[in-house]
């Protein structure tokens, strides 16, 4: 059972692959999960490169495979719009069916979202965890 | 009793932030607060025996001063660093994310992470 009143937010600044910064996010979120608790992680600043698609490293955790398999437990996870469109994610504007900005290049299991979706996420979290450094 | 919980995700020595966290550390705990320190990642080489720098000294400390130090055993053993290489006083345990979870979900009052 999910224990949706009590979430684990999560911030990442970095990137993947050039630090542990998101393997030890995704890892520790995916535990909140697996114990019942509620997720959502906000990926900021170069945070946004972990939601790029079709990620295959060939000798690290895979950040892409583990945001997906934290979204099909039911992690939110959102990405920053201003962050996204600088490092060439968009592909269109905000989609309102879907609610989240069109990107070809994004994991379906990340909403590219305005940064008060951050807000919102403070609003609603227990805890909130940073990772990495802008 | 308050409790604050420090989470290392960085080395020592490759910047400021894991020696900065050990040393306040130790302060915490003399002002009377609970203090656990969670090392994963490169942070668990914070926890490797015999350092001579300011991230030895100020662990070395921290345990003396009753602070609780833990650490990743699967990240340590992936650095090629055994119990008989870890500082003395140090928890390894496997499952560092739940215990994590746990502490900064139902136990600690302030969360620091670094």
């Amino acid at each position: 059972m999910v224990k949706e009143q009590k979430a684990l937010a999560c911030m990442l600044f970095s990137g993947p692959y050039g630090s542990q910064d998101a393997d030890i996010m995704a890892r520790i979120a995916e535990r909140a999960l697996d114990m019942g608790y509620g997720v959502k992680i906000f990926l900021y600043g170069d945070g946004v490169h972990a939601q790029m698609s079709g990620q295959r490293p060939k000798a690290f955790f895979n950040v892409g495979d583990a945001l997906e398999r934290i979204a099909k437990k039911g992690g939110n996870i959102k990405s920053c719009v201003r962050c996204s469109e600088a490092r060439g994610y968009l592909d269109g504007g905000y989609d309102d069916d879907n609610e989240r900005y069109i990107s070809s290049k994004s994991l379906d299991a990340v909403r590219i979202y305005s940064l008060y979706g951050f807000i919102d996420m403070i609003k609603d979290a227990h805890t909130i965890l940073t990772f990495g450094s802008t | 009793m308050k409790k604050v919980c420090m989470l290392i995700t960085k080395p020592p020595h490759s910047g400021e932030g894991a020696e900065r966290l050990c040393g306040i550390s130790a302060h915490a705990r003399a002002g009377g607060m609970e203090v656990v320190i969670y090392l994963i990642g490169d942070g668990v080489l914070c926890a490797k025996r015999n350092q001579t720098g300011h991230v030895g000294h100020h662990v070395q400390t921290a345990l003396a001063k009753g602070v609780e130090v833990v650490a990743s055993r699967d990240d340590l053993l992936a650095r090629g660093l055994a119990e008989t290489q870890v500082e003395p006083g140090v928890e390894m345990v496997e499952d560092i994310e739940g215990r994590i979870v746990t502490d900064v979900m139902e136990h600690a009052d302030r969360v620091i992470s670094w």
